[in-house]
């Protein structure tokens, strides 16, 4: 099945990370002393050229991921973010990034065996906005989506299966309360959003909205849909905790069987000292099919940039529609992983 | 494949359309969302305060973190101020930005040069709330040289403050900025060790909060070292054995000698790690008192532009003390570090499951930046208003992070006392050591009389 990359959140300013030595040493150290050695080697991975800072920020994740219907495998993932950033002399911030990703085997958004791949992007800004052009297909996604799960909680299915091509053009701006967002391939697709968040009382309150015109290839690689759909997320904080409700209608159209898949999200998340826990579940249909996918994530944080992870992740779907499988699903995965970030 | 341009529309107009049947702008006053509905009195309202209620929730919703919330306020109350006081002519200002036209309208100059640098500080346009500000002035000839002037102003101000040192100061990093003390007392990342509750949830063992800060160029300081505070204590003295005792006894979670005072306090002063954050506060208590006086234009314009550009001052002040003296959070020399302090007091010994009563932000403890933007408040609204002991009530402006404050009103007898208790709030808390507040006072209070004697002075 297809689902959708891992994308770049380029315009969040969001920085995932890289490499550095994490050393069996900072587990068996006394908790509270082994993150100043950490944050330490974290210093010469950014720069100052004259007007420029570099950075670079990554990940480094070692796991064990089992499956009910298989072995138990060990998975490794780098990444790498370098981001150059400037203030121009009329006050326009411009800006380039390059996300690489290296992991060892088999993931949850599919991949299989070693796989590279890379993002970048460069940017563009002012008071009335940020304009991308490069691999932004996931800026709207990322401002717009329920909150992600902790550690390696990832709920399948959650938003629309439909997507544009990874390169394109995007934009991003605020009016008043309200960050409007849009990206565009070059075939026409596109992806509409906007997001708002702001206290209500005692209550932090966040609601978002997204359209999106794209495509969508079948669980057989064989055939091509033209998808169309919209949908809405409402957030609520309280306290140390957060709960989340999201739901959306997508129509799956080609020259032969068309579809309508509508679904409804929901999670709920906590920290309380350094563990956070997250859980999500998702019910949705595919015409006559149901899809179902629960996610259970946790991370305790174990120093500066360690953390160990989990998720339990359990989706299922299978939906045809005049002979073509839109989606065919059926796994339990649990991942345990010990991360580095800096 | 292709796209019909209707079915792009008719996307991209639904979108569009349901989040403005929300508002593209800042909520107005008298909306539940607005600071200034909860503080002016009928009547009260008016531009100074219209576009200060407008920065304070672009603080709140987009969380600007504390320094660089002081740093926005500061640009954009300046801005205001130098481009309606072109207009009138009435004080003398440092930086040149020049004469405007007599006949120009100084409160649409004052509304448009907010804006825009406000534009700039936010990096969002303003653009409904500049509609529903002018559409408040028929118009004139008046109101369009205002808006022209204002423009100019504006843009003299963002040109001076170009390359001022807060653009690379967002990364939160060292950058050979400051050197790293190599003695026990060297600060560390902290953890979400606190124990009031509901609280909020932020990242643990965080990096340093934005180590550039103290490097921006102030506004009325001669440089961010002018105020610069003396050594912290010995870690092996009496003095800092004291000081360890009282905040482990005081400041923890689970303390039996703070008062239900004292902890409503840590919490009411915290306005953190989101809100309008400590300088916002302090903005919105001077909007709360000001009216009382209904000053003129002009001379508001000028107070909120000395108190927006002192507590810019105070953040560069207490970043610049923070980052060069380095110096570790009471929790991390509670929880780990005693023993390497050397301290031949037993009391200064380690307790691995301490916690602060409130959350330990994320930067080293000396100075302490809320005492610093209190004293600083509280000095300059005295000497706006010409005396101190004014007694006044206040309520948290933001609710959100700690519902324990709803329906909440301390009561304060003078601006001292209620920087005093600020200050406190943070020993109280747990995250400070007492001279990190006292040093702060002095500092904050420093500036803020420097400030206001030297920066805007009535022209002859």
């Amino acid at each position: 099945m297809r689902l959708r990359k891992t994308m770049l959140p380029l315009l969040s300013g969001v920085a995932l990370a890289a490499p550095v030595m994490i050393g069996g040493t900072a587990l068996a150290q006394d908790i509270p002393l082994s993150y100043e050695r950490l944050s330490s080697m974290e210093e010469p991975f950014v720069a100052e050229l004259g007007d420029v800072t570099l950075v670079l920020n990554g990940v480094l994740d070692g796991a064990f991921v089992h499956d009910t219907e298989s072995s138990t495998d060990a998975r490794f993932t780098g990444n790498v973010e370098i981001s150059a950033h400037a203030q121009l002399a009329n006050r326009w911030r411009v800006g380039a990034q390059y996300f690489g990703q290296y992991s060892t085997m088999d993931d949850f958004d599919g991949r299989v065996g070693d796989t590279y791949s890379d993002n970048a992007a460069l940017t563009a800004g002012s008071v009335w906005g940020t304009l991308a052009a490069g691999n932004v297909s996931g800026v709207v996604r990322e401002q717009t989506r329920r909150l992600r799960g902790i550690g390696n909680g990832a709920l399948a299915f959650d938003g629309f299966l439909g997507a544009i091509g990874d390169v394109g053009a995007a934009y991003s701006g605020r009016f008043g309360p309200w960050v409007i967002s849009g990206a565009i391939d070059p075939e026409g697709r596109f992806d509409l959003g906007a997001m708002s968040q702001r206290p209500h009382g005692t209550r932090d309150l966040r609601l978002s909205f997204r359209a999106i015109s794209g495509d969508y290839t079948d669980a057989d690689g064989s055939r091509g849909f033209h998808t169309a759909g919209a949908g809405v997320v409402g957030e609520l904080i309280y306290g140390s905790s957060a709960f989340d409700l999201g739901t959306g209608y997508e129509r799956f159209a080609t020259s032969g069987p068309n579809a309508g898949r509508w679904y409804v999200s929901a999670g709920a998340r906590t920290k309380t000292g350094m563990l956070s826990l997250s859980l999500e579940g998702h019910y949705g249909r595919i015409g006559d099919a149901e899809e179902v996918s629960a996610a259970l994530g946790a991370r305790y944080d174990v120093a500066r940039g360690l953390s160990a992870n989990l998720g339990v992740n359990h989706a299922s779907a299978e939906a045809t529609t005049g002979g073509v499988r839109i989606t065919d699903t059926e796994e339990t995965k649990t991942v345990v992983s010990m991360r580095y970030s800096f | 494949m292709t796209r019909s341009r209707r079915q792009f529309l008719s996307v991209a107009a639904s979108t569009l359309a349901l989040a403005g049947c929300v508002g593209p702008r800042v909520a107005a006053h008298g909306h539940r969302s607005s600071y200034t509905s909860q503080i002016l009195k009928p009547g009260k309202d008016n531009t100074v305060f219209c576009w200060m209620d407008t920065a304070l929730q672009q603080v709140r919703d987009q969380r600007v973190l504390t320094p660089r919330a002081a740093y926005n306020y500061g640009l954009a109350t300046a801005a205001g101020f130098l481009a309606a006081n072109g207009i009138v002519q009435a004080w003398e200002e440092p930086f040149g930005i020049g004469e405007g036209p007599r006949d120009a309208d100084p409160e649409v100059a004052y509304g448009i040069a907010f804006a825009k640098a406000a534009a700039e500080a936010f990096q969002t346009p303003f653009l409904f709330e500049r509609m529903s500000f002018l559409s408040g002035f028929p118009g004139s000839e008046a109101k369009s040289l205002g808006v022209t002037w204002g423009e100019a102003a504006a843009r003299r101000v963002l040109e001076m403050r170009t390359g001022d040192g807060s653009e690379p100061s967002k990364a939160n990093y060292y950058l050979g900025r400051y050197g790293r003390r190599t003695d026990p007392l060297r600060w560390r990342p902290t953890g979400p060790f606190y124990g009031a509750s509901p609280g909020p949830a932020f990242p643990s063992f965080d990096r340093g909060l934005f180590p550039g800060h103290g490097m921006i160029i102030p506004w009325t300081m001669k440089s961010g070292e002018q105020f610069r505070v003396a050594a912290f204590h010995d870690p092996a003295s009496p003095e800092f054995a004291e000081t360890f005792d009282t905040v482990r006894r005081l400041g923890g979670a689970d303390s039996t000698i703070r008062t239900a005072d004292q902890s409503e306090i840590a919490l009411f002063w915290e306005d953190g790690p989101w809100g309008i954050t400590p300088p916002g506060h302090f903005l919105y208590i001077a909007m709360q008192l000001l009216q009382e006086r209904d000053l003129p234009f002009i001379e508001l314009a000028r107070a909120f532009a000395l108190l927006g550009m002192t507590q810019c001052d105070a953040s560069i002040c207490a970043w610049d003390n923070k980052y060069h003296h380095d110096v570790l959070r009471p929790e991390s020399a509670i929880r780990a570090r005693a023993p390497a302090l050397g301290n031949p007091d037993p009391r200064v010994e380690r307790d691995p499951g301490w916690r602060s009563f409130i959350p330990t932000p994320e930067f080293p403890a000396y100075t302490s930046g809320h005492s610093t933007f209190g004293a600083a408040a509280a000095e300059m609204l005295a000497l706006i208003l010409g005396r101190d002991d004014i007694a006044f009530s206040g309520r948290s402006p933001d609710e959100v992070l700690w519902p324990q404050l709803r329906g909440v009103v301390r009561h304060w007898t003078g601006l001292a006392h209620m920087a005093e208790e600020n200050g406190m709030s943070r020993i109280y808390g747990g995250v400070h050591w007492d001279m990190d507040h006292s040093a702060a006072m002095t500092a904050g209070s420093a500036l803020a009389r420097q400030a206001f004697h030297t920066t805007f002075p009535r022209k002859a």
